[in-house]
């Protein structure tokens, strides 16, 4: 594998447990019926589906900017390179685009230094940095979900108050930093 | 009866009754004056008249058709 | 004539000696359905009609049945006490009931008549039947007009053959009819005699015979097909009125089409609304599928593209020094039979510039340092010749992540639009604009059609005996009724042009018949006085006619005035009798201006209270007609469709009439909880009236076990 991205999506990340109930709450479980708003409004979720709500967590935390490292870990067991695969049965857009934004993201906030891992032929350097991506990636996801928590805590009923109270919180992260 | 003489002025309002058979018309005039005509079609209306009621209107016809084909 | 008492004994629900005493005015009996209103009809006509059949057994009282013991019995009685001219009589039809141990033996019915004198007091016996007294007192065709029971009755009186039996007897027509009658008789017959006493040959008795035969079949056919014209011609009628009331309603119908069209163009737009909005709406879904997600990641994307311009910046730097550095050594290890590294000045000049000690690149004197290098490097030269030493440059950069990180920079930076905030704002905005836009138009559009269902429900109400469907289908029916229309209108003008032919030839035959006729040459017995009778006939004919219509203008006069005074405030329109054929008369309603009325314009108590008026002028003119002898009349009075205000007109009009009226109905009276019925004094008390009597069932009773049912009469004045 030559491309640090595949190494990168070939990986598994995780979220602090303690931010396993946001997930519950928000996010729809499982592919039946189609991955997409109806669904998730079928099942009372905001989310169609768990990565979904992840890749949201990270932008989040991206944008806040916020940081958080996990204690305990948890995962929903899915690859990066699985999310949101082409051709999806809802007709949803494919994901892969999205999977580049994270990846530029990590790599232009990450402290690991690429000229060094350029000159190195050792494949465990190579793995040691991705692993300091996928931390970074997680503790931007923690960071956004610990924003996340904070606005439910305020009012349990924010995300579900309206249809375009997601994307509200997404922008108003953004301006807060702007 | 007034009723059968009313019969008989209906018939006398007839112009073209009046006229062949030569009748005077007067406004007055009774079954009972009636059968005293000159004009012996009136003569024979007004016997008609006063018996058509009869059960038995045969001899009224005798009467009738002699009257008409004796003297006309 | 006049009905002083009616009394009832043991009779059907009249338990024991029950009276009516009338008075010569209008009697009003109030009672509920089931309570003895019937019964007094049934009684009536067992006394008057003699063709009335009552199945005893099923007449008499049970309650007084129930009450008498075995081998007793008792009489049942229908007593009518009636009053014509001067004289009083007392007619009784009665029975016997004797209950016996295994049957009840019934009685022939008995008959008595007790005539009084009025003048002299003095009584005696009539000996005619009561069918004989009847034709005196009551005669049918009095009674015919005089007695109805139900609304159906009063409507069928006044129908076809019924109407024109009345007509008949009660206008002056009817005598016409008789002298009609002897003076065709004597026509025909004197025909006969002259055409047998005179002398004719057999070709021209041959010949009258002919023609007879031909006149006789020809006024038939003209006769048939003059009934076939107005068959026709009334379905031409019918047609017409119902063509003009789908006109009048065509312009609504085509309103109603205009506004459900408006109606369906809204609600496609809503739908569209709706519709686009539904996906619209997905805000979600869009933060990843419209890459909203990327608002403000602009930042991130230059920041990258200068981290990774830096990285292959520093990767060439890197990459030239070691280039550099592994040419060196490279030179230093492979003992002089290294090449000079490129850019290196060639061994001839450097030995050139330690001679000349300037350095021939940047004309400045030599350093030491420079002249050291340049020793050693000769050195090295010239050792490495001697040794034959190959190195590799080694891998200085076994990864490609950098060049894989350009890869992506440079393709982002080829659509900038997917991460341009500009972008990613305007979308957003646009399109909870849109959503906003439709939701305005839904709302909109939704009370635009309540207003337009409410127009809807307002054309329908002008036209409350049409169907919604009938209204969308008028241009439909129109063309339907106007073909039908065509055919008849048709059909009428070939058959008229067959009348005028067949007329033709009729006048024709006549003409003939004269001719053929001036050839017999009469005896005794003259031509002239066949022509005399045959005068009188035609007359007689035609004289009948004008009375008939005389009669009919004056009957629909009075009726229309009936109308107008049993409906006052209403438009009623006037009412005008006519013959439809020999047989029966009937009538039509017309409006003031003698056009048309269509009986849709009516309401229900005006459709009712046209017979009535019918009858009541019939009853008027029979009056006059029958030398100022009235009859009553009885009937059950069909105001149930009328209102209050209405009702209280028509019982005046029927007191107005002065003559004996006795009326039975179930208005004015109310039911309390145990469906006890009470008579409602304050809506009864307005009636005028001369006599008014409350019938109801006594209680307690069981309406399955007859004996125990027995009618009361309570007296109300």
């Amino acid at each position: 594998m030559k491309y640090l991205k595949s190494i990168w999506a070939d990986r598994t990340p995780s979220y602090d447990k303690e931010y396993q109930s946001i997930f519950d709450k928000l996010a729809n479980k499982g592919n039946e019926g189609g991955d997409n708003e109806e669904r998730a409004i079928e099942t009372g979720k905001i989310f169609a589906t768990q990565y979904e709500m992840y890749i949201y967590a990270f932008f989040i935390g991206l944008y806040a900017p916020e940081q958080q490292e996990s204690t305990t870990k948890a995962t929903f067991g899915h690859k990066i390179s699985e999310w949101g695969k082409k051709n999806r049965k809802s007709g949803r857009d494919s994901f892969l685009e999205i999977q580049d934004f994270m990846f530029i993201s990590l790599i232009t906030n990450s402290d690991v230094n690429f000229i060094e891992l350029e000159r190195s032929s050792d494949e465990n350097e190579t793995k040691k940095a991705v692993s300091k991506l996928i931390d970074l990636m997680e503790s931007y996801t923690n960071g956004g979900l610990q924003l996340i928590k904070d606005k439910l805590e305020l009012n349990e009923n924010y995300f579900i108050s309206s249809m375009e109270a997601p994307l509200n919180f997404l922008l108003k992260t953004n301006t807060k930093t702007n | 009866m007034a009723r059968k003489d009313d019969m008989l002025k209906a018939f006398l309002k007839n112009e073209e009754f009046c006229n062949k058979y030569n009748i005077a018309v007067t406004l007055d005039v009774t079954i009972f004056q009636a059968q005293r005509s000159d004009s012996l079609a009136l003569v024979a209306l007004a016997k008609i008249i006063d018996k058509y009621e009869d059960d038995n209107t045969t001899p009224l016809y005798q009467q009738v058709i002699n009257l008409l084909n004796e003297k006309l | 004539m006049i009905i002083n008492k009616l009394s009832l004994y043991n009779f059907m629900c009249y338990y024991d000696h029950k009276p009516f005493e009338f008075a010569d005015g209008l009697n009003i009996i109030l009672g509920h359905n089931g309570d003895g209103k019937s019964t007094i009809f049934t009684a009536f006509n067992w006394i008057f009609d003699q063709y009335s059949q009552l199945e005893l057994s099923e007449v008499y009282s049970k309650k007084k049945y129930s009450e008498i013991l075995e081998n007793e019995s008792f009489d049942v009685y229908v007593e009518c006490i009636v009053t014509q001219y001067n004289e009083e009589y007392k007619i009784t039809k009665s029975f016997t009931v004797t209950k016996n141990a295994n049957n009840t033996n019934i009685s022939h019915t008995k008959e008595e008549i007790w005539r009084k004198d009025l003048s002299t007091g003095e009584k005696s016996l009539d000996g005619r039947t009561i069918a004989k007294l009847s034709q005196q007192v009551f005669p049918e065709a009095f009674r015919n007009f005089s007695m109805f029971e139900t609304e159906t009755d009063a409507l069928k009186i006044v129908e076809g053959e019924k109407l024109a039996e009345l007509v008949k007897n009660f206008s002056n027509a009817k005598h016409y009819e008789k002298l009609d009658d002897v003076l065709e008789i004597f026509e025909k017959r004197a025909d006969k005699q002259f055409r047998r006493e005179a002398t004719a040959d057999q070709a021209a008795q041959d010949k009258m015979d002919d023609i007879d035969r031909k006149i006789e079949v020809t006024t038939v056919e003209i006769k048939n097909l003059k009934k076939r014209v107005e068959e026709d011609e009334n379905g031409r009628d019918f047609y017409t009125e119902k063509i003009n009331e789908l006109l009048k309603n065509a312009t609504i119908s085509d309103d109603y089409k205009k506004i459900e069209e408006q109606i369906d163009k809204l609600t496609i737009e809503i739908n569209k609304a709706r519709s686009e909005n539904k996906s619209r709406n997905r805000f979600t879904d869009k933060i990843f599928d419209n890459f909203y997600l990327l608002n403000g990641f602009d930042k991130i994307i230059s920041a990258f593209s200068d981290k990774v311009n830096n990285f292959r910046q520093e990767k060439n730097r890197i990459d030239n020094e070691e280039r550099n550095k592994f040419a060196v050594e490279k030179l230093q290890l492979e003992n002089g039979a290294t090449p000079f590294p490129p850019g290196f000045p060639s061994l001839d000049i450097l030995n050139e510039i330690l001679k000349d000690n300037i350095c021939k690149i940047c004309s400045a004197e030599l350093e030491d340092s420079s002249k050291e290098y340049i020793n050693k490097s000769i050195k090295l030269y010239e050792e490495s010749k001697k040794k034959e030493k190959q190195l590799e440059m080694p891998m200085i950069f076994p990864n490609n992540f950098i060049d894989e990180f350009q890869i992506i920079d440079r393709t982002i930076q080829l659509k900038p639009e997917k991460y341009a905030s500009d972008r990613i704002t305007e979308e957003i905005e646009f399109g909870i604009k849109r959503i906003t836009e439709n939701n305005n138009q839904i709302t909109e559009n939704n009370n635009k059609i309540s207003d337009l269902e409410i127009e809807k429900k307002d054309l329908l109400h002008k036209i409350p005996n049409i169907s919604e469907n009938e209204l969308k289908n008028i241009r439909l029916k129109h063309e339907e009724y106007s073909k039908e229309k065509d055919i008849l209108v048709g059909k009428i003008g070939e058959n008229e042009t067959k009348l005028d032919s067949k007329k033709a030839y009729l006048e024709e035959l006549n003409i003939t018949q004269r001719n053929t006729y001036s050839q017999f040459k009469e005896s005794d017995f003259k031509r002239s006085t066949v022509e005399v009778l045959s005068m009188l006939s035609k007359i007689a004919k035609s004289v009948k006619q004008d009375e008939y219509k005389k009669f009919l203008e004056i009957l629909s006069e009075r009726a229309s005035k009936y109308l107008k005074q049993i409906n006052v405030g209403e438009i009623t329109g006037k009412i005008e009798l006519y013959r439809k054929n020999d047989k029966e008369v009937t009538y039509k309603s017309l409006n003031e201006d003698n056009s048309v009325r269509s009986s849709l314009e009516d309401s229900g108590a005006l459709q009712i209270s046209k017979p009535l008026s019918i009858l009541f002028a019939i009853a008027d003119i029979a009056s006059e007609t029958a030398d100022n002898e009235t009859y009553p009349m009885i009937f059950d009075a069909p105001t149930g469709r009328f209102s209050p205000d209405r009702e209280q007109e028509f019982f005046k009009v029927l007191k107005s009439t002065n003559k004996q009226r006795i009326v039975v109905t179930l208005r004015f009276l109310g039911a309390d909880k145990t469906n006890t019925p009470f008579v409602n004094k304050d809506l009864f008390q307005n009636i005028e009236k001369d006599k008014a009597f409350f019938i109801k069932r006594v209680r307690p009773f069981e309406i399955d076990k007859p004996e125990t049912i027995n009618t009361e009469i309570e007296s109300l004045n």
